[in-house]
């Protein structure tokens, strides 16, 4: 259309129109005339290909008019992840929250006011000067009326990658400047590991690199993974994925060696190798690994030397092996009655891996259960009973399925990122703890249900903190913490809940306050890629101008900050690329030290956008605890006795029921074939294939697997048939906690008594605002269980989740906003 | 009465606004008012039960300030994205680009056709130029101004081709059921401007002579 030379402007328009209208009588004239103003805008001239990084790899973006219109992957990952779309999907999801929005009833009554409404949707839109007005003050408040340990910045979650503008330092930054707040230590991911492990091996060991891919390419004989779906999880990674697992995944596939998969269910990675499947019932695999142990040790397969040599206390775990101790032998048949896998396979188990250069790579599902502490402890004591930990292939590794955990290191400078303002952080940046106090954070929602009660953690007795405010960034609680309803519950013992993302998560939905962020492709900012690797630098170039009223979190902290007085304590004075150039110049400086080349800041930033390092060739032949091995009074571990700790005496003094100083099987809280279990099912709520927990839950790539409109739910066809289930249907699934709907496939991939229900599937209650509703899409949360692990870790025990499923009667509530036409797609 | 042969933007226009944002309290009592006098003269059935559905909400409200704040959460559970899997986004995008991504090509050619006309999206609003309101608002300005048919039967083929499976949603989904009448009182609207163009406002008016 072209109107050259005719005035359709709103001037005219009013003139004339505002006759007509009186005219008329019109009581309607009032409407719709602010929403149009005269003068066109300037042509939007953003084209051209824009490179930045997700947790789903590098890319290449592609803008039209301003608009971000294509995606490709970095031409170096050597395995893209089909989830890229969805980064671009999620830029222009309908989820994406415009506007500042305060819920009604606190913005009209105050602060804890109608809290069992929160989650229904009823707000009032406000401008960026009220909201933070209004957030500045609350926060006031409540360190003013409840101390400095008023306020729960704990904030966890995955966020996105990058070195400024990660939203919960940023946040913390602002607290800091504030006052105080209560944090949160560990994570979700590896909450009885990462506590355990430093008892056991003197280090965290998850998150710390891998006897390299090529090294087990080479040397490993037998590789097994245990709970571990390493083609499905290493799509992502913390700071920008690099994928670099996918070439020694298929460079072990090519050499035709076996692999064993011991999981309930048959993953992605069974179905790549052709491996052999061996399907205990979930979350028994420390008696499995007790049942291979016994065998070992009396066919006196084990070896004797490297225990004497490397290890403390076998001996008084092998009286709990052996039955001296409890008059139970931890035998194979012992085993089987638990987990159900035939003795005989159990003992052939032992005598293969015994036989052979055995790599056993657990995953972290087995830790996030009731005692979830024992079994990492018992795959290494498992592992020092073969011998092979620190020779080339062998031994253990608890990250092979994670970030690419074994693709070598490149020679890279460290990429420094914003701090907080308090303790210097070291290991895992996300584990650093601060502020006045701080609580596990898998202990949330006890901690808002039990303000001043003590709790045991890892060998201190602490008290929980009394929180009315939280203010939560970069995360999705309602999708990762168990037992939703009472978590609601607990949520409601809260004056204020503020939320600042950029998409309406179900944790934004049931927030107060809630602030539209900027997503990682509105901004700058810059990231390693490669979480094990640091394979490169990536500058995450701003693709498109923020959409809505979206701001970035530094911007929207920095304003607060500001209110408090403190701007230009957090700013610095510098601006986004002022962080970003320091970042990037102390990197330099590092590879300069090391004649690493670099380019300078503005040739890297205006040129490519990303620099490479190089890997070693002693990187390539890195095997994890071979200068241990090699000399243990010289290179001893970090534990208490400089060897790894079968029998901890540390833990011993701590004197915790539910954690003995040795691997111990405990029965959990309930399991499938549990002795006291009510229920018939073990619910597998393992990570989603075609989302990050339940990042890109909103994104239309959850086309590509709901089943009838939801979550799906995979069950064995001896299980559907019981129930007259079958592929397609909507089911109920539910136990005491709660109940879930989910849509039907039958399959011979999940073992019986099992269902596989993803998890990060976002919360839908049928009815907002009442407890134990029906949720309608699958998040299975709503039926695990909030127990921490032991008072050891305090870790989630998301896992430990049982359940029964009914055929759904009557019509399912309906879960899909729209579909597009058919035409138009 | 407002007679749509004479005053279609009116329509147009008051529906643009209903969709821009809650009403607050005048705006409601003009919309009960102006529903009155458009229903009396509505062009076709389909809008006629749009607005049957508007007013019986409107009737069933509780009054004063209760009755507002009841209406905005329909309109904000509906159309802000606060509602989870019962919102409904407002954009054509939505219901036209593949994956139903927003800023798609319907974005694009509205923003073309406001350039065309001069017109950009208020400062403030924050909105893409496919949002609802602001497609409903352009369709007013176009019968204010005059336009000559084709370019008013291009927009309104436009509005066609999303309107109804929004109205759907709408139905599916708004609690109230005034967003629901609005949402099938535009699409039908859009239906009749197809049909008959600016030869429709010309045969009603020749009905109105007869």
């Amino acid at each position: 259309m072209n109107f050259t030379g005719a005035n359709y402007g709103t001037a005219a328009l009013d003139r004339r129109s505002l006759l007509k209208l009186s005219a008329a009588g019109g009581a309607l004239a009032m409407f719709g005339s602010s929403l149009l103003a005269r003068g066109a805008l300037a042509a939007n001239a953003a084209n051209g290909e824009v490179i930045s990084g997700s947790h789903w790899g590098a890319f290449h973006a592609t803008v039209k008019d301003g608009r971000f219109v294509a995606i490709k992957p970095w031409e170096h990952d050597p395995h893209p992840s089909h989830q890229l779309p969805g980064v671009m999907d999620s830029v222009y999801s309908p989820t994406r929250i415009k506007f500042p929005m305060i819920r009604r009833a606190w913005l009209e009554k105050g602060p804890g006011s109608s809290v069992e409404t929160r989650g229904d949707g009823d707000f009032v839109r406000v401008t960026w000067d009220q909201a933070l007005d209004l957030v500045t003050k609350e926060l006031q408040r409540v360190e003013q009326k409840y101390g400095p340990a008023g306020t729960f910045a704990g904030s966890y979650g995955w966020m996105s990658p990058g070195s400024l503008h990660n939203c919960q330092t940023l946040m913390r930054r602002m607290m800091n400047l504030k006052g105080s707040y209560v944090s949160s230590s560990g994570d979700y991911s590896t909450g009885a590991a990462q506590i355990i492990m430093p008892h056991v091996m003197g280090t965290l060991e998850v998150y710390e690199q891998q006897t390299v891919w090529p090294v087990v390419v080479k040397e490993t004989e037998l590789l097994v993974f245990w709970g571990a779906d390493p083609l499905k999880t290493n799509q992502i990674s913390w700071s920008v994925a690099d994928h670099g697992a996918y070439p020694g995944l298929q460079a072990f596939k090519e050499t035709g060696k076996k692999v064993i998969v011991i999981d309930p269910l048959r993953t992605e990675t069974v179905t790549y190798f052709g491996a052999e499947w061996i399907a205990p019932r979930p979350q028994t695999d420390v008696a499995l690994m007790l049942g291979i142990a016994h065998t070992l040790y009396t066919e006196k397969l084990h070896d004797a030397k490297f225990l004497k040599d490397y290890t403390t206390g076998f001996d008084k775990f092998a009286d709990y092996l052996t039955g001296k101790a409890d008059g139970t032998p931890k035998d194979a048949a012992w085993a089987e009655r638990i987990c159900s896998i035939p003795a005989d396979t159990i003992k052939d188990l032992a005598r293969r891996f015994a036989k052979s250069r055995t790599m056993l790579a657990g995953g972290w599902g087995m830790q996030r259960m009731h005692h979830g502490e024992q079994a990492h402890w018992m795959l290494v004591t498992l592992a020092a009973m073969l011998g092979q930990i620190g020779l080339p292939g062998g031994g253990f590794g608890l990250s092979y399925h994670y970030a690419s955990g074994g693709a070598p290191s490149a020679t890279a400078p460290v990429l420094g990122s914003i701090t907080d303002g308090g303790k210097p952080k070291e290991g895992a940046a996300w584990l650093a703890t601060s502020g006045a106090a701080s609580i596990p954070c898998g202990r949330v929602v006890d901690m808002l249900m039990n303000p001043g009660k003590e709790f045991d953690f890892n060998g201190k007795r602490e008290t929980y903190p009394t929180c009315k405010l939280a203010y939560w960034v970069g995360g999705d609680p309602f999708a990762h913490h168990p037992q939703r309803n009472r978590q609601i519950e607990a949520w409601q013992t809260l004056d204020t809940f503020i939320v600042q993302d950029f998409v309406w998560t179900p944790t934004a939905r049931h927030a107060d306050i809630v602030l539209p962020a900027t997503s990682a492709y509105e901004r700058n900012d810059l990231s390693a890629v490669g979480d094990y690797s640091a394979i490169a630098i990536v500058a995450m170039k701003k693709i498109v101008e923020p959409l809505f009223e979206a701001r970035n979190d530094y911007d929207i902290f920095a304003d607060i900050a500001k209110r408090l007085g403190k701007e230009h304590e957090f700013t610095e004075g510098k601006s986004e690329m002022d962080w970003l150039r320091g970042f990037y110049d102390d990197a330099l400086k590092q590879a300069q030290a090391k004649k690493t080349p670099m380019p300078d800041f503005d040739t890297f930033w205006n040129g490519d956008g990303i620099v490479e390092f190089p890997v070693t060739d002693e990187a390539k032949s890195f095997v994890r605890y071979a200068k241990f091995r090699e000399d243990p009074l010289l290179q001893p571990l970090g534990t208490p006795s400089g060897l790894i700790e079968i029998y901890s005496k540390n833990i011993e003094k701590m004197g915790y029921d539910d954690c003995p100083p040795h691997p111990t099987w405990m029965e959990p809280a309930e399991r499938l074939g549990g002795p006291t279990t009510k229920y018939p099912l073990h619910i597998v709520a393992c990570h989603p294939n075609s989302r990050l927990h339940s990042q890109l839950g909103g994104t239309k790539l959850n086309e590509s697997y709901r089943i009838a409109g939801r979550e799906p739910g995979l069950i064995n066809p001896v299980d559907a048939a019981a129930r007259n289930l079958k592929d397609g249907d909507v089911a109920r699934v539910f136990n005491d906690r709660g109940q879930i709907l989910v849509g039907i496939k039958v399959t011979e991939d999940v073992r019986p008594g099992v269902m596989r229900v993803y998890e990060g599937g976002w919360y839908d209650p049928a009815e907002p605002t009442k407890p134990g509703t029906l949720d309608k899409q699958g998040d299975v949360n709503v039926l695990s269980f909030d127990l921490g692990t032991s008072k050891l870790a305090q870790g989630n025990t998301a896992q430990t989740v049982v359940a029964d499923a009914e055929k759904f009667v009557g019509t399912p509530p309906a879960v899909t906003v729209f579909l597009p036409p058919t035409a138009a797609v | 009465m407002i007679n749509l042969a004479v005053e279609p933007s009116v329509v147009w226009r008051w529906l643009a606004g209903v969709f821009a944002g809650p009403l607050d309290a005048s705006a409601l009592a003009a919309s009960r008012t102006g529903i009155e006098q458009i229903a009396a003269d509505a062009p076709s059935p389909g809008v006629a039960a749009g607005l049957r559905r508007m007013r019986q909400t409107l009737d069933a409200l509780p009054p004063g300030p209760p009755g507002v704040a009841m209406l905005a959460h329909a309109y904000t559970r509906l159309f802000s994205g606060a509602g989870g899997a019962a919102a409904v986004p407002p954009y054509e995008s939505a219901f036209t680009t593949p994956n139903g991504r927003l800023f798609g090509p319907a974005e694009a050619r509205m923003r073309a056709l406001l350039a065309d006309l001069d017109l950009r999206v208020a400062d403030g609003l924050a909105e893409p130029a496919d949002h609802i309101a602001i497609e409903l608002a352009t369709m007013a300005v176009l019968a204010d101004a005059d336009a000559p048919a084709t370019c008013r039967a291009e927009l309104a083929d436009g509005l066609n081709g999303w309107l109804h499976a929004f109205a759907e949603a709408c139905a599916a989904h708004d609690r109230s059921g005034f967003y629901a009448g609005a949402a099938a009182a535009a699409a039908a609207l859009a239906d009749h401007e197809i049909r008959t163009g600016r030869a429709g406002a010309n045969a009603m008016s020749q009905g109105d002579e007869q």
